[in-house]
């Protein structure tokens, strides 16, 4: 199989089969680690997230969102922990200062803001992360593929 | 071209049950790095780990993707394996495909392979570009700075100087003692602090690797973890400390006397020139500048006068040590809310009311009044006393939100010391809980109740006023619903606890936080209570949070015993995941530097660009989201790494 | 205490010539040991900041040339950025030009302290081109301006700066019917043998600002309406680039893009000849040269929060884009969510080297 037909499932057009491709860049010491407890909980949720483990919400470079929605992820999802617990101090609040910028400029030039997604959620909050993730990839299946791929 | 090798862990079931490790197997060899891929059905295992060694041997592999459960597990497994057969542990990445990819999408198996096959092809883009990196190894200083001489400084202190390091305890009032020097009797043993903090005092006095800094504050912290360096501000005491023999003559002629004493909490008063309490350790005298006639107007100067030891100069002799440190244990304990609060309970207003802390002084035998019970206004012996606990506290909508904590039990413990005192007279106690979950806490309380026939009122006290020489108390009784007035003589406010003053300030120079309340934070509140996040910084006794003196003592050791672990080494060892800067490409224009809570990078004012201490980098990578230009990276977390995990994840396998 | 003063505009004297034969006199007598001006090249074609040291050769030399071909806060960069000159600068600067120069101060690229700020009332400008246009027809480019406003460059009409925002001396034209310049200076060495301004010569400058300021904003109101009906959506930003050529040449014009080298043309955008084929392959087509949309956007990430609105991107284009207008009209969107106004004041913190605890939720 090659990638264009694997990928096949990006492409396709909005509809039930339609399965979205969801970029997750996720803290270490809490969203990623829910992400552990929801799977070490079993709880079930759609396949669709793609991880990227970071050090901290704080390291989440503008440039990795945009490339990633540029580049053919129909949303992507920040997760870091709430704001007070993060592990380096502040680097939550820089992050919310620095991609609130990013919603900002798609919002702008109404790019489709609604596909980046910023949360918190702890290293307890499993059920927290199954709850967003759904809904994401449940709103991402709903706006259908994203206009902003090889734009 | 890169040599990676995959390895693929079935996790018994865990993982093969959902995820096809035959067809990962086979999708993941078509990369054109990937040079082995091969599975097993327990990779953390003794012969697991020795396949993936045999492999790396065998075929000269320079990186590895392992594909099993989260790298919270395991990565430090594999890694420790693979440096055993010489490839750097850094070169290894765990590839999560059991907590990500087969327990949450059980009933999707071939998603959920698709997902596990660009999890682990994502993973090899990042480790084919990581670099090899070695631990950085720092020299280590062996010696502690404990800020703040109460019953947690003096314990740690103890206790790190027992370990044979070097400890300087540093305290802002003229003698050690903190809180716990200024009490009566201790709940619930009843013991008094002249016969079990003093001895302790004297021992950290005289012990040979204890120097105390009293009188003294912080100026600055410099450096990190194992090398800090610290500005000591000796204050200014006016007094020649080699001389001065702690023989108190100043006091007696010192004639400004109508200064409250602070160890006496405003029950007593003090010279300008004093001594704070005669337990004091250091016992050397002080010339409060703030009041002595002499610093003042330049009048009087008896004192320099009467000295036998020829101490007294008048001169402003403040110096600034600078201290070499390895760990820092912050012990700074709390206050009470000051007094110029609870207007509404006529305190300030009405002299027989007064605080717990200063009751304590009206019951402690060393106290202005020798342990007779007295009212401040006109000396007599108080025959009715209403105790109101939670003054301040739980409180969120005028003060504090939380628990004072040891209120419950110490005003217990005066209504029973009150009792002992007076034995006729009657204690009432409003409160709106008793918490008493200490050992012996309990039972302490009981006996208060039976033994000592205290009255405890379950209610909130709405006014305090004075009557014709007494106080009138209005309340009501929550569990009987009955309005209460009553006619006391004193009445005595559990007031709440807070951090103690400055405590942000100097926060801020340690580069530690805390809470909205002042109370020090620490790294994890159950996991790690006596850690901060900034390495090598510690908090003991109630500068975290409002303790009695078991559990200060009990976090003063446990911060003690971390920082003699820390420094029982000659080097530590860092992770090497740290910031760097391209110094062709940086620019200097210091937004890492605004971003780094650890102030770790920072523009060089003579290079004009940013510069990395390997110590303070705690790796957060923040600097390198924030650098515009690129210039600044996290190691092993390069840009391009993290845009071809995008691309695998977006595209399909990067290179073909 | 700021004084206020006057030059004034003698027979045969334009007040170009009449304030620079102030600023002549500051560098003769030595209360000034440089001035950074713009000046004319090619026989008045065009004008580029100029670095004079020596009063004699200020003769070519206009403090309010009506054309600003680089940013001159990028020049006051390159002038104090390694280490300040010794002696006193005086830096000639247009307010979009100190808006720039207050923004790289605080991203340590300026060191405004280091230099005499003469700040310039400025009536707007023209592009290079049109500038070069006019004069090679034999037109005078200021009657020209009067004649046909719009000839102002957009970002000029929608100019925030009317007002001369940070100076150490001013030299303000607005409301003096040509007769006398301004100077307003709380230092007496810049002010020396000037009179003082009559009544109402203050009074009349502060109307005629605002009623300037009145029609910019209406300009602007007027361009935004276009923003919002055109440069709207994917389709929206394609079109207003479709025919970039990805030079970089905005980026490399912008005051504020200050990197030694940009993120954009590093090696984290050269690609295996594979990974090209992969997207072709998954796209259908790629776009040669790869990264215009993510240049665009990501460099609006790095600096819209600083754009001062100067519209030197758009003038560097040689394709003609309007790429002011639209990094315009972002920073208006994204600047006051930091309540932020870059190019306003050197104490407001730069928005990303600051945070609040209790801001921006919900996201
Ligand atoms: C009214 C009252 C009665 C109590 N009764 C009892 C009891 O009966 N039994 C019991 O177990 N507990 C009791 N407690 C609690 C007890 O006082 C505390 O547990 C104990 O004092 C905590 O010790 P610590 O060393 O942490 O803090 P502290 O005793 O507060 O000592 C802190 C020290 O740090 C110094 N310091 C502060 N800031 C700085 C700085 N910036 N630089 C240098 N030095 C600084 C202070 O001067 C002080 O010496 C009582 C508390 C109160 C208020
Ligand atoms: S990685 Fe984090 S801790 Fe290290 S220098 Fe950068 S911002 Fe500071
Ligand atoms: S943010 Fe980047 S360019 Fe700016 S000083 Fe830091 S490393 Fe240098
Ligand atoms: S983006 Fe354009 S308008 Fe904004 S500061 Fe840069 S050059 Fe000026
Ligand atoms: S786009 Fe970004 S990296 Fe490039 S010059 Fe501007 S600020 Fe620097
Ligand atoms: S200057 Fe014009 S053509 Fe060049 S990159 Fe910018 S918008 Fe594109
Ligand atoms: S460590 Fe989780 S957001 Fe900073």
């Amino acid at each position: 199989m090659t990638d264009k037909d694997r990928k096949g499932e990006g492409k396709a057009a909005a509809g039930d089969d339609f399965e979205p491709v969801i970029v997750g860049f996720f803290c270490n010491w809490c969203t990623a680690s829910a992400a552990d407890l929801a799977g070490t909980s079993r709880m079930q949720y759609p396949p669709n997230v793609r991880p990227i483990r970071v050090m901290c919400t704080g390291s989440v470079d503008t440039s990795f969102v945009l490339r990633a929605l540029l580049e053919g992820a129909d949303g992507v999802m920040v997760g870091g922990c709430h704001p007070g617990d993060c592990h380096y101090v502040t680097g939550n609040y820089r992050a919310r200062r620095r991609l609130t910028g990013v919603i900002k400029i798609l919002e702008a030039l109404a790019l489709d803001p609604e596909r980046f997604r910023f949360e918190w959620i702890s290293a307890s909050e499993g059920a927290k992360f199954v709850k967003v993730v759904t809904e994401f990839t449940e709103d991402i299946k709903r706006m259908g593929p994203s206009p902003l791929k090889g734009l | 071209m890169p040599r990676i090798g995959v390895f693929v862990c079935h996790c018994g079931l865990n993982i093969a049950a959902t995820v096809d490790i035959a067809k990962v197997i086979d999708r993941v060899s078509q990369h054109p790095a990937v040079a082995h891929a091969e599975d097993y059905i327990f990779m953390c295992s003794d012969p697991g780990q020795l396949l993936v060694q045999g492999k790396i041997q065998e075929l000269g592999l320079d990186g590895l993707v392992m594909a099993n459960c989260s790298p919270t597990l395991h990565e430090r497994t594999f890694r420790n394996a693979a440096a055993l057969v010489g490839l750097n542990p850094y070169l290894v990445e765990i590839a999560n495909i059991r907590e990500a990819v087969s327990w949450p999408h059980m009933k999707e198996p071939e998603r959920a392979t698709e997902k596990a096959i660009e999890i682990i092809l994502a993973t090899v883009e990042k480790v084919r570009q990581n670099t090899e990196l070695h631990t950085i190894k720092v020299p280590v200083t062996h010696s502690v700075m404990i800020i703040g001489g109460g019953v947690a400084g003096i314990q740690a202190a103890l206790d790190c100087a027992d370990a044979g390091l070097e400890v300087h305890l540093v305290e802002r009032t003229s003698s050690i003692g903190g809180m716990m020097a200024s009490l009566s009797e201790t709940f619930p043993t009843l013991d008094c602090p002249q016969c079990i903090l003093t001895p302790k005092m004297t021992q950290a006095g005289k012990h040979p690797n204890i120097r105390i800094h009293a009188y003294s504050e912080i100026e600055e912290v410099s450096g990190f973890v194992g090398n800090f360096q610290a500005k000591v501000r000796h204050k200014a005491t006016y007094i020649d400390w080699s001389k001065c023999t702690g023989c108190g003559v100043c006091m007696t002629v010192c004639p400004t006397k109508k200064i409250p004493s602070e160890y006496n909490h405003g029950m007593a008063n003090r010279t300008a020139a004093y001594i704070p309490f005669p337990q004091a350790v250091p016992n050397r005298a002080v010339i409060d500048d703030k009041n002595c006639l002499w610093l003042l107007k330049g009048k009087c100067g008896i004192c320099a006068k009467k000295c036998p030891a020829e101490a007294i100069h008048y001169e402003d002799n403040t110096e600034i040590e600078e201290l070499e440190i390895g760990a820092i244990i912050v012990a700074t304990g709390m206050e009470v809310l000051p007094v110029e609060h609870f207007g509404e309970y006529g305190l300030g207003k009405i002299p027989d009311v007064v605080t717990g802390i200063q009751f304590e002084r009206l019951l402690a035998p060393s106290g202005p009044t020798a342990g007779k019970v007295q009212r401040p206004s006109d000396g007599t012996e108080p025959k009715e006393i209403a105790f109101l606990q939670c003054i301040g506290s739980r409180d969120p909508a005028n003060y504090k939100p939380y628990c004072s904590k040891v209120c419950c039990m110490y005003t217990g413990k005066q209504a029973m010391l009150y009792k002992h005192a007076v034995h006729d007279g009657q204690a009432f106690v409003f409160y709106i809980d008793i918490r008493s979950d200490g050992k012996g806490y309990e039972e302490f309380i009981q006996r208060a109740m039976e033994e000592e026939k205290v009255l405890y009122i379950r209610g909130k006290v709405s006014k305090v006023f004075e009557d014709e020489g007494k106080i009138v108390v209005w309340g009501t009784d929550t569990l009987t619903g009955k309005w209460i007035e009553l006619r006391v003589d004193m009445v005595v406010l559990a007031t709440a606890a807070v951090a103690s003053s400055g405590v942000n300030e100097l926060a801020s120079k340690l580069r530690i936080t805390t809470d909205e309340h002042g109370w020090l934070k620490e790294a994890h509140l159950k996991l790690q209570p006596v850690e901060t996040l900034t390495a090598g910084i510690y908090l003991a006794g109630a500068a975290q949070f409002v303790k009695d003196i078991s559990d200060t003592v009990a976090q003063a050791s446990g911060a003690a015993a971390k920082a003699i672990a820390l420094l029982s080494k000659d080097h530590l060892e860092r992770v090497p995941i740290i910031a760097c800067v391209d110094q062709d490409l940086c620019v200097g224009c210091g937004y890492c530097e605004t971003f780094c809570a650890y102030g770790a990078i920072a523009v060089d004012p003579v290079t004009g660009k940013a510069e990395v201490n390997e110590g303070l980098c705690e790796g957060c990578g923040g600097c390198a989201a924030h650098c515009p230009s690129g210039a600044a990276t996290l190691t092993n977390y390069g840009k391009k790494q993290v845009f071809d995990m995008i691309t695998t994840f977006t595209n399909g396998q990067v290179v073909q | 205490m700021a004084e206020e003063r006057i030059i004034k505009v003698g027979k045969g004297e334009t007040p170009s010539t009449a304030a620079l034969a102030h600023l002549e006199q500051l560098l003769t007598s030595g209360h000034l040991d440089g001035l950074m001006i713009p000046m004319s090249m090619g026989g008045g074609r065009t004008f580029m900041h100029v670095l004079v040291t020596d009063p004699d050769a200020l003769a070519d030399a206009d403090p309010f040339a009506p054309v600003m071909p680089v940013n001159g806060g990028t020049s006051v960069s390159r002038l104090t950025k390694l280490e300040a000159p010794s002696g006193r600068i005086g830096v000639v600067l247009r307010p979009c030009e100190i808006a720039a120069a207050i923004e790289l101060h605080k991203l340590l690229q300026v060191r405004l302290g280091d230099v005499v700020v003469i700040g310039v009332d400025c009536p707007g400008t023209i592009s290079v081109k049109d500038h070069i246009d006019l004069v090679d027809a034999g037109k005078d480019p200021l009657s020209a301006v009067a004649e046909e406003p719009g000839l102002l460059r957009e970002a000029c009409m929608t100019c925030d700066w009317t007002r001369v925002q940070y100076h150490d001396m001013l030299l303000g034209t607005f409301g003096s019917d040509g007769t006398h310049v301004i100077v307003v200076s709380e230092d007496e060495t810049l002010l020396g043998g000037l009179d003082k301004a009559p009544k109402g010569a203050l009074e009349a400058r502060e109307s005629t600002i605002e009623k300037i300021e009145d029609i910019r904003v209406k300009t602007t109101e007027a361009v935004e309406k276009e923003v919002d009906e055109h440069l709207q959506g994917p389709e929206g930003v394609a079109r207003h680039w479709e025919t970039c050529i990805v030079c970089h040449n905005c980026m490399e014009q912008c005051p504020v893009c200050y990197c030694n080298e940009c993120f954009f043309e590093s090696q984290t955008f050269r690609y295996e000849g594979d990974k090209m084929m992969l997207w072709a392959r998954n796209r259908g087509s790629l776009d040669m040269p790869t990264d215009k949309a993510m240049f665009h956007l990501g460099r609006m990430a790095h600096m819209v929060a600083t754009c001062i609105g100067c519209g030197m991107c758009t003038q560097a284009c040689p394709v003609g884009i309007n790429v002011g207008r639209a990094f315009k009209y972002v920073a208006s969107r994204v600047q006051p969510v930091y309540d932020y106004k870059a190019g306003r004041s050197v104490d407001d913190p730069l928005p990303q080297a600051t945070y609040l605890e209790d801001e921006l939720e919900p996201r």
